[in-house]
């Protein structure tokens, strides 16, 4: 079993085309104990794209599984994480994930 | 089965719009300072015109935009609804209706003309007098100096998959001033339970603001019925709270004004509750609603249809078994079929409201045409009907409404002169009376004048001058074609041609039309409706080698016809029924059976109403439940028949079309008359 894989996020990341993502979402978190998300600047991001990268966040970290960007998030995906205020009371955890910002100690 | 068209989903969604407005505007027009009325026309207008835009009829959205405008004015409280408003947005609704109708039509004209009627109704509303705050939620929606809310929202979890996108909510708020957006992530399911479709976030929003909370509302009008919301204004807000009290909207209701909670505790509506919450018995009624196109509850009838014909099949065969097994499962298949038959009806059922509320509106106009001032009441609303019957009595309907408005109630100087109330009266009444609907138009007005209805019917021959008539046949006169008392043709009625022409109607529903009047005090019309048209009671009978079925409630009596009076009758047409001459059609010779006489005839004598005739078969074979199929467009002109059934056996049995055969006989009647 190989230790990582690379999901890469293809079209627009929107409610029409969700379920292919999240589809390869949990194969991957199944499948992988790390897993690397490739997210498009220019795709087309919303809510529920958020949500489904939320809920593999917690059910990474229950399996103790590694679930990162490969990129901070920036274009579209920054733009509807600070649209949908999920950013606004952001941990450090967070943060990291999808920033990846540093925690300072 | 295909999707259905979005388009024609908004075409639909539109109509209800539409229709909401006009009934809410017709309220209006009695409560001009219900401020309930003037959301929910606003709500429509304002729904209506998003709804417009996104599936691309711009004009439409264009055009709503200015009315909507216009009812913003007066929910704000800077403007008042007058009757000149609601009737140029009565007018202006006409206009919505034709631009989702046909959006790409030339409507430039009736557009200005209708933008300029509005413009001079809302420069002619008087802008309310600032309110105090002791005047509530007028007061509340004035814009007050910067005040802090906390908005608390979460939207049903089809949300996402309706195409609304929440957002865009947030974008609405943050333009309205400083503005903390914090998303709530703890609906959020596990991963492997999670529907990727679904919206599963909340938001809590705090926003300083000095627009009102009524703007704030706006931003959800779209979603404000599924939706949980509660706006509250920050008691620490640095600047004057915003008059009034906190507001909770949710899935259970409209505004619910609640007390305001104290600075230090929230209140107990402010906890946010999952939009998918079924408790209250409202909302889960709505959630288990579904819409059905009208279409495909017509092929689930005809399916139905084919399987009480397969069943019948199945009837006969196991007749004529032997094996107690198949006897045991077509009697099974028999009770079945019979209550799949009776819930399939039952679905088609609507109430009478449906058919009533539109003439609401009609009645309006009449009041602006004729000058007459009318009150229309109605009774028995909820008693329902087949949904294709209720369709099919809207036109007959409009005539007799219009027929009671135009020659039925007087102007109101000769109402005062009789003692009368200045308002004439119509009352739409319905009420099911076995398997039929009587539904009846009564006005309080002068009556039908006898003596003007013989001189008519003399002069257009319909009656011998001076001829003895029951008073019954007289006023049954005013249905015969081109026949009018009105002395001036005027655009509502009076052109002879409606009341021959509602007689049809009722007729070709397999019904029958009364007609009462008393001079001086009113006519009623009664309309004798059976309750469904897809499957009805029917006489089976045999003639030459054909089966035919004639409509039960038509049938007066059966009579056998012994072979001297069969003789008897040749060359006739009349036979002596308890001293009353009965015309008669030989249903053999009128269908060219080419097949010879039983030696016991029957005849079946059918009625509409007083006129009888006798229909003369070789056997009656007996009682049948008829799925009626129509007739193929090659056979429309065919019009001894009304549609056609498939026997158990799978034979086609015709079905008669008795108002038809009834007016044949009339015709024989009256040529043989001539001849002697």
């Amino acid at each position: 079993m190989e230790n990582s894989t690379i999901v890469r996020m293809q079209g627009n990341l929107c409610v029409s085309d969700i379920r292919s993502s999240y589809s390869s979402l949990v194969d991957a978190i199944e499948g992988f104990p790390s897993t690397l998300l490739a997210i498009p600047t220019d795709a087309e991001v919303d809510v529920s794209f958020l949500q489904i990268i939320e809920a593999a966040r917690l059910r990474a970290a229950e399996q103790g599984k590694s679930l990162s960007l490969l990129e901070p998030a920036s274009g579209e995906l920054r733009r509807a994480l600070d649209r949908s205020g999920l950013m606004t009371a952001a941990t450090a955890v967070d943060r990291s994930f999808w920033l990846h910002e540093e925690t300072v100690q | 089965m295909s999707n259905p068209d979005p388009v024609d989903i908004f075409r639909i969604e539109a109509a209800e719009l539409l229709e909401q407005m006009e009934q809410g505007l017709l309220d209006l027009e009695h409560r001009l300072d219900d401020r309930t009325l003037v959301d929910a026309v606003f709500r429509a207008l304002h729904t209506l015109k998003g709804s417009g835009a996104m599936f691309g009829f711009d004009r439409l959205a264009a055009f709503t935009h200015h009315c909507e405008t216009a009812f913003d004015r007066v929910r704000k409280g800077l403007a008042e609804a007058t009757p000149e408003l609601v009737s140029a947005v009565l007018d202006a609704r006409d206009h919505m209706r034709a631009l989702v109708e046909d959006p790409s039509g030339d409507h430039a004209d009736e557009e200005r003309y209708l933008l300029e009627r509005l413009q001079a109704a809302v420069s002619g509303a008087a802008p309310l007098p600032v309110a105090s705050p002791a005047d509530g939620p007028v007061a509340a929606a004035v814009p007050a100096s910067p005040t802090t809310w906390c908005i608390r929202f979460s939207l049903p979890e089809n949300t996402l998959v309706n195409g609304t996108n929440p957002l865009s909510f947030l974008d609405e708020l943050r333009a309205m001033g400083e503005c903390r957006v914090v998303a709530d992530r703890s609906a959020l399911p596990p991963l492997e339970k999670l529907d990727p479709t679904a919206l599963y976030l909340a938001w809590e929003v705090t926003l300083t603001t000095d627009r009102s909370r009524a703007d704030i509302e706006d931003v959800f009008l779209f979603v404000m019925d599924d939706m949980t919301l509660t706006i509250e204004a920050q008691a620490d807000s640095a600047s004057t709270p915003e008059p009034g009290p906190s507001a909770t909207i949710s899935a259970d209701g409209p505004l619910a004004i609640a007390t305001e909670p104290s600075p230090d505790r929230p209140a107990p509506e402010a906890t946010a509750r999952p939009a998918n919450d079924t408790a209250d018995p409202r909302l889960r009624r709505k959630v288990e609603s579904v819409r059905v196109p009208a279409e495909r509850l017509d092929e689930l009838m005809d399916r139905v249809g084919e399987l009480v014909i397969v069943q019948s099949r199945l009837q006969q065969i196991a007749a004529t078994s032997s094996d107690m097994g198949l006897r045991t499962v077509s009697e099974e298949m028999e009770r079945l079929c019979s209550e799949l038959r009776v819930t399939m009806m039952v679905l088609r059922m609507v109430p009478v409201a449906t058919l009533f509320d539109r003439y609401r509106r009609l009645v309006h106009d009449l009041q602006r045409d004729t000058g007459k001032k009318i009150e229309l009441s109605t009774d028995g609303e909820s008693t329902e009907m087949d949904k294709t019957v209720i369709e099919r009595l809207a036109d007959p309907l409009v005539h007799l409404v219009r027929n009671a408005a135009d020659h039925g109630l007087e102007p109101a100087e000769a109402r005062a002169a009789a003692g009368k109330p200045e308002a004439g009266s119509i009352r739409l009444s319905a009420r099911q009376t076995g398997g039929e609907v009587i539904i009846s138009v009564t006005d309080d007005g002068r009556g039908i004048d006898r003596a003007r209805v013989r001189t008519k019917a003399e002069a257009a021959g319909l009656i011998q001058p001076g001829t003895t008539i029951a008073d019954q046949d007289l006023l049954q006169l005013i249905f015969q074609p081109g026949f009018s008392t009105a002395s001036s043709v005027t655009n509502l009625s009076g052109r002879g041609v409606g009341m021959d022409v509602v007689k049809k109607a009722i007729e070709s529903l397999h019904g029958s039309i009364d007609l009462t009047s008393r001079p001086g005090e009113g006519s009623t019309v009664s309309l004798r409706i059976p309750l469904t048209l897809a499957i009805i009671d029917g006489l089976l009978v045999r003639v030459g080698e054909g089966h035919y079925v004639i409509p039960l409630p038509a049938v007066e009596e059966c009579i056998e016809i012994s072979q001297e009076e069969d003789l008897r009758s040749r060359g006739r047409a009349f036979l002596s029924l308890r001293d009353t001459l009965v015309p008669f059609i030989r249903l053999r010779e009128l269908f060219a059976t080419s097949t010879k006489p039983d030696p016991y005839q029957k005849m079946v004598v059918v009625s509409t109403g007083d006129e009888h005739v006798g229909l003369i078969v070789d056997q009656i074979i007996g009682h049948h439940q008829t799925v009626i199929k129509s007739m193929s467009k090659l056979h429309e002109d065919v019009t001894a028949f009304s549609g056609a059934t498939i026997l158990g056996d799978g034979s086609v049995a015709l079905i008669l079309d008795v108002a038809n055969l009834i007016s044949l006989g009339q015709e024989q009647e009256a040529q043989l008359r001539a001849i002697a």
